[in-house]
């Protein structure tokens, strides 16, 4: 049989409140940092799909590209893109609302 | 872009179709094509389809042309016949272009039904957990 002293002692003690970790970089240096390679990066790729089905479209109405494939093709390319750019945008403000509405 | 890329093998796809039908439209629009006797004649192309590297669509890789013998026609009224009254007549298989026209019209179609699924396909995956 255990007495109730010996019970208590097996629980771990309270650990003591650390302080939060400072991040290693500062917040806007972060961002500035991560955009080249990020959204930034995807924008850069989404501006190009754009500006070559624009120029397809040009080519096709002025008779340079002979044949209509090459630009639905870069249409549908430039149309997915601006999609994909606009769930993430939506998704990413989502997120951000959410957090916004947190209690505190 | 890996999602993209379906879109671009199938636009090889419809480019060789429709370069075929480029083709198949020479070959039929000189059916009637009749050179003087012992002059080579118009011979029927056929494009050459070769797979790009990496499952990355195909290209044309060139153009073959109709061998064998052509047919000769005796038409002593016609102003190319030789003496004898013959004319050289196309080498050009109607049966062979209309059923070829079939197929390369059925090919471009189905490319381009390729594009859509994988546009689909895409715009499926970007649905994931939208709002209605």
């Amino acid at each position: 049989m255990t007495t109730p002293i010996a019970a208590a002692a097996s629980f771990r003690p309270i650990e003591p409140i650390s302080p939060m970790a400072t991040p290693a970089v500062a917040p806007g240096a972060a961002v500035q940092g991560a955009a080249p390679g990020g959204f930034g990066a995807l924008l850069d790729k989404i501006a190009s799909t754009e500006q070559a089905a624009n120029t397809a479209g040009v080519d096709t109405v002025t008779g340079k590209i002979t044949n209509l494939q090459d630009f639905t093709a870069a249409a549908a390319k430039a149309q997915l893109s601006v999609q994909l750019t606009v769930a993430l945008r939506n998704r990413a403000v989502e997120a951000y609302n959410e957090i916004m509405r947190m209690q505190v | 872009m890996g999602y993209l890329d379906a879109i671009d093998t199938a636009r090889s796809g419809a480019t060789l179709a429709s370069t075929w039908l480029d083709a198949i439209s020479d070959n039929i629009a000189n059916a009637n094509t009749i050179r003087g006797a012992g002059q080579e004649p118009y011979r029927a192309r056929t494009v050459i389809a070769s797979s790009d590297a990496e499952g990355k669509g195909v290209h044309v890789a060139g153009v073959q042309v109709a061998s064998g013998t052509p047919d000769v026609s005796y038409d002593p009224t016609n102003p190319l016949a030789d003496e004898k009254g013959y004319v050289t007549l196309p080498k050009v298989d109607m049966n062979e272009q209309m059923t070829n026209l079939v197929v390369a019209q059925r090919l471009y179609q189905m490319n381009i039904n390729a594009m859509a699924a994988a546009r689909d396909m895409a715009q499926t995956a970007l649905s994931i957990g939208a709002k209605q």
